[in-house]
């Protein structure tokens, strides 16, 4: 392989595919990225077996060929030198050493046989949906978090992915909250697509997606065992593919109340700092923030009043006090302050409605005028 | 008249039956080793009322001739033995001719005999060592021996004798050691017509050994490594770290065929899981010694559970390395330290089992663009999948000796907190030795960064402390648990929609019987529906403590522990107390955040035993700015 190309270019390249290089010791070849040429494009990869990025950025080839070097020494030598000029990169055919040089500084690198790489896929003509990539970030950024972070039940560790028509959907729930997110799509697919991928690729490929008007493309392999983003932007082409997840996704519009006896409207902004500081507090009891909702009168002339309380037996307690919209009984509810933190932090809208049930029931949380993003928090409530 | 005179023949053989004869199990001991000296494949012991009503021993060995049967029950009458130099060189179980004449003097014993050779059997009776009957009798080839009525004429005896349920227990501990003594044998112990042990007497150890512990030792049982060298034959199993008990009761030992008692040999045992177990925990293991039988002394009790042997030293040696062979192949010990040797990298985690490819186990699919997907399918389930099973995980890969970082740690003067406080609820723990000092807060300590996902390495204004994450924070639950009911709430966290979880039918009965007790402490479980095998429960609320680490699974080890009881004999309060913390503690293996550390050091600041886990095992080390300095050189 003999190549040419600008070191910002190659820098970016490599900094992209390392969000999947594996740390894993087990198979050293994981934790090199493939350098290979690809019509005038040089092609960069790297996969942990669970998720695989590839990114092309554009080369003059004078030979083709392949390399497979450590991913983490080429990156951070790319990254040190001088921006704006060319690197040139030549030998890596079957395992030798790979020679790079840029102005006057060289390197030469060692690797691996490139056939040990691990072929990735890249794409192939299956019909794929088109997002703009700016809304899917935020219906990844909306969706993901709700995800099980333990491995009891796998699928809940996926977030469900579904194309019905021109609507795309994404939910996810780990047992304790759940988070369903539509979007209306341009076109939509030949036959619904109903898929759960794992929440850690969508996070990745969440950073990927940057630019306004760029748009992420999502189909799935033939035999339907992965997925594949393929992401345009200014820069070039990137595709992120990973596994999906086997098995049955629980139907979660079953679990989210219809009705509610206790609805309030209140900032998001107030909200969120008065749970912020109730954690202060909760973080030594459980992470419990309890709300106190008192309704305002009938004709809505004077509002309500929202108490949220944390306390901390051997620590002490905190108290905030705020006007709210609040209709309908007076409840008292307990929840888990980081729920309420991460939900908080990823609506968009200024102000927010809490539906209630009664404190055992399930609560709903969507920001006033949002109709494509539900999210649901299961309270706590004690033994006795 | 003088007023010394010569016993008669019934006192003299009353008061020898008090030496063999102490009670029933005693009885049932003497005739299993008959039978199993008698060739037996397969003995049968049933007994009623905790064997004072009746005890019979039925083998299929080579049976009694109709005329040695009077002799067989008559005193010192054997035919193990022939002259006194035969007596140093025993390898029969019995050979004194005491047992049946002893047993025979203080019941009614009917011996019941065919060999196999013979077209008939024959039978003798004997009640209170005078002949009743004898007589011709219908009788499958070998020999039966029912005791009925024992100590009827020993009213003395009979008075201080145990009660039924006692004895039973006791007779179901002689039988099952028998049996991992000869598993070539079929036993078979019918408790007031109950079966309660069945061996299938194919030879080998490991399925002995789960006829009578049951499966879920199963997956934790090792094979000693045989050891034959210098006459010293070692052979057997053991049970790997992660399960335990709380007596002593769960080691056997056989020397030459025998059930022997050692107090040596236990603690060759127990000094190959040094540290390895809780404190005042103990393993399970069977092991098989043979010797030549002129080095064991048998005769210096009469119910030869003592034994002296010649090489006990070598003895004691050898079992100890067996056994520490075959732990350590479960737990290697990677090492790695310059002048502390032995530094372990990986410390024993005693969540009590390893984790499950339970029923929620997805294969997860490939990921490579191979049209033989198939093939390449394997090592990729292994790199994707759930939670690593078999060998690999992180917990059994797990540690190295503590005693050899004991012994580290006396040599370079690390001081360590005690790791002897006695387990259980409530324990206090011993006042730490005389290199421990007094830990510092750990609210004013400074997490750097996790070792191996299971340690957090921490700046404290005196050095430095490596602190066990899963020790720790199981201090803490535990301690947050027994704080509960004296604060006001002890909070539940509902799940939106249940998991289902599948039990196998032991967890269920216990489930089932004990279900309260675990929804004291948030656990809200209710039966669902029986699959093949299994049956599936709704688990619909957890503890707080457990609500993001992984509930299903925790459930499982939780019932499993508790059926076990891992967590001691307590009030069922206490123990399950002690397992919800056990298994919702975080674990070794989870990656922790740097705030996670943070709020864990917070709280263990505020525990009143820091130092130790509720099994007593440490839950830091500490390296001072003094002993850092030393092992530098500076």
């Amino acid at each position: 392989m003999r190549i040419a190309c600008v070191q910002d270019q190659l820098s970016r390249g490599l900094a992209t595919v390392g969000r999947a290089v594996s740390s894993r010791t087990t198979m050293p070849v994981l934790g090199h990225v493939l350098l290979a040429t690809d019509g005038e494009r040089l092609r960069l990869a790297a996969t942990n077996l669970e998720l695989g990025i590839t990114t092309w950025i554009s080369a003059r080839v004078l030979e083709e060929g392949r390399a497979t070097v450590p991913a983490r020494l080429l990156a951070e030598f790319v990254n040190s030198l001088p921006s704006g000029k060319d690197v040139s990169i030549d030998g890596g055919t079957r395992g030798a050493p790979l020679h790079l040089s840029c102005d006057r500084i060289s390197a030469n690198v060692k690797g691996m046989d490139p056939d040990e790489f691990p072929p990735l896929a890249t794409g192939d003509d299956r019909p794929a949906v088109r997002i703009p990539s700016r809304e899917f970030r935020t219906m990844i950024d909306q969706v993901a978090f709700s995800a099980a972070r333990d491995e009891s039940r796998p699928v809940l560790g996926g977030v469900n992915v579904k194309v019905s028509g021109a609507q795309l959907t994404l939910a996810a729930a780990d047992g304790f909250r759940l988070s369903i997110r539509h979007a209306r799509l341009d076109h939509g697919l030949p036959e619904p697509l109903d898929i759960i991928i794992p929440a850690r690729a969508l996070t990745e490929l969440g950073r990927l997606l940057g630019g306004d008007d760029d748009d992420v493309e999502l189909s799935v392999t033939g035999n339907r065992t992965q997925v594949l983003f393929r992401v345009r932007t200014a820069d070039g082409e990137t595709v992120l593919v990973s596994r999906l997840l086997e098995g049955q996704f629980p139907d979660l519009q079953r679990v989210i109340p219809k009705t509610a006896t206790t609805e309030m409207t209140i900032s998001r902004s107030e909200l969120a700092t008065a749970i912020k500081i109730a954690s202060i507090f909760a973080r030594d009891a459980a992470n419990v923030v309890r709300l106190d909702l008192q309704p305002g009168d009938e004709g809505g002339v004077t509002p309500g009043t929202l108490e949220i309380t944390a306390t901390a037996p051997d620590v002490g307690d905190n108290k905030s006090q705020m006007p709210a919209g609040i209709t309908g009984d007076e409840t008292h509810i307990s929840f888990s302050a980081e729920f309420l933190s991460d939900v908080l932090g990823v609506l968009k809208s200024d102000r927010i409605h809490l539906k209630l049930t009664g404190p055992l029931s399930p609560a709903v949380i969507e920001g006033v005028g949002v109709e494509d993003y539900t999210h649901v928090i299961m309270p706590m409530h004690s033994v006795r | 008249m003088g007023r010394i005179r010569q016993l008669d023949a019934e006192v003299i053989a009353r008061i020898a039956a008090g030496e063999v004869v102490e009670r029933p199990a005693s009885v049932v001991k003497e005739l299993a080793e008959n039978s199993i000296d008698a060739g037996a494949r397969s003995i049968t012991i049933e007994i009623n009322r905790g064997g004072f009503g009746l005890i019979r021993v039925r083998d299929d060995g080579v049976g009694i001739a109709p005329q040695d049967l009077p002799l067989a029950l008559a005193r010192h009458a054997t035919s193990k033995l022939d002259d006194a130099d035969d007596l140093y060189a025993v390898r029969t179980l019995g050979f004194r001719g005491e047992a049946l004449s002893s047993i025979g003097a203080v019941a009614q014993v009917e011996l019941v005999s065919r060999p196999p050779d013979r077209e008939g059997g024959w039978v003798h009776r004997v009640e209170g060592g005078i002949t009743t009957h004898d007589g011709a009798s219908a009788s499958p080839p070998g020999t039966t021996v029912s005791v009925a009525n024992l100590f009827f004429n020993t009213p003395a005896r009979l008075a201080f004798q145990r009660s039924h349920g006692a004895e039973a227990r006791a007779i179901a501990q002689i039988v099952t050691h028998l049996a991992l003594a000869a598993p070539t044998i079929r036993w078979q112990l019918v408790i007031d017509g109950h079966q309660s042990l069945s061996t299938p007497g194919d030879g080998s150890f490991v399925e002995a050994a789960i006829a009578v512990y049951g499966a879920v030792v199963a997956p934790h049982l090792l094979t000693l490594p045989l050891i034959d060298e210098t006459a010293v034959r070692v052979t057997g199993i053991c049970t790997s770290p992660v399960v335990h008990r709380n007596t002593r009761a769960y080691t056997t030992f056989v020397v030459n065929g025998r059930v022997v008692r050692s107090q040596a040999l236990t603690h060759a045992v127990e000094e190959a899981y040094h540290a390895l177990l809780p404190t005042g925990r103990h393993p399970i293991a069977s092991v098989r010694i043979d010797v030549p039988p002129a080095e064991v002394d048998v005769n210096i009790h009469p119910t030869k559970l003592e034994i002296r042997l010649q090489r006990e030293r070598l003895v004691y040696a050898r079992v100890r390395d067996a056994v520490r062979q075959a732990v350590g192949r479960f737990t290697p010990s990677p090492v790695i330290h310059p002048s502390v040797p032995s530094w372990p990298l990986n410390s024993p985690s005693h969540t009590p089992t390893p984790p499950k490819t339970g029923t929620w186990g997805l294969r997860p699919t490939p990921l490579l663009d191979d049209p033989n997907a198939d093939q390449g399918a394997e090592p990729i389930g292994l790199v994707s999948g759930s939670p690593p099973g078999g060998e690999a995980s992180p917990r059994e890969r797990s540690g190295s000796a503590w005693s050899e970082v004991l012994a580290a740690s006396q040599d370079a003067g690390i001081v360590r907190p005690s790791p002897t406080a006695s387990p259980g609820p409530g324990t206090t723990p011993k006042p730490p030795g005389p290199v421990a000092r007094p830990a510092s807060d750990p609210a004013s300590w400074r997490p750097l960064g996790q070792v191996g996902l299971t340690y957090i390495v921490v700046e404290s204004p005196d050095g430095m402390y490596l602190i066990d994450q899963h020790s720790a924070h199981e201090r803490i639950v535990y301690e947050q648990l027994k704080r509960a009911p004296t604060a006001d709430e002890t909070l539940v966290q509902p799940l939106l929609n249940p998991d289902p979880i599948e039990l196998t039918p032991s967890q269920s009965t216990w489930l089932r019987t004990n279900g309260p007790s675990l929804q004291s402490f948030g656990y809200d479980l209710e039966p669902f529906g029986t699959g093949t095998g299994t049956e599936t429960w709704l688990l619909r609320a957890v503890p707080r403590t457990v609500a993001t680490r992984g509930r299903a699974r925790a459930v499982a080890d939780l019932l499993d522990a508790l059926i076990d009881r891992e967590y001691g004999d307590g009030p069922i309060e206490d123990q399950t107390r002690w397992a919800v913390a056990c298994h919702s503690a975080v674990r070794a293996g989870d990656s922790l955040t740097m705030t996670e550390m943070v709020s864990l050091m917070e709280q263990l600041s505020r525990c009143d035993l820091r130092q130790t886990c509720p099994h007593g095992r440490p839950t830091m080390i500490h390296l001072s700015h003094t002993q850092l300095a030393r092992e530098f050189g500076r």
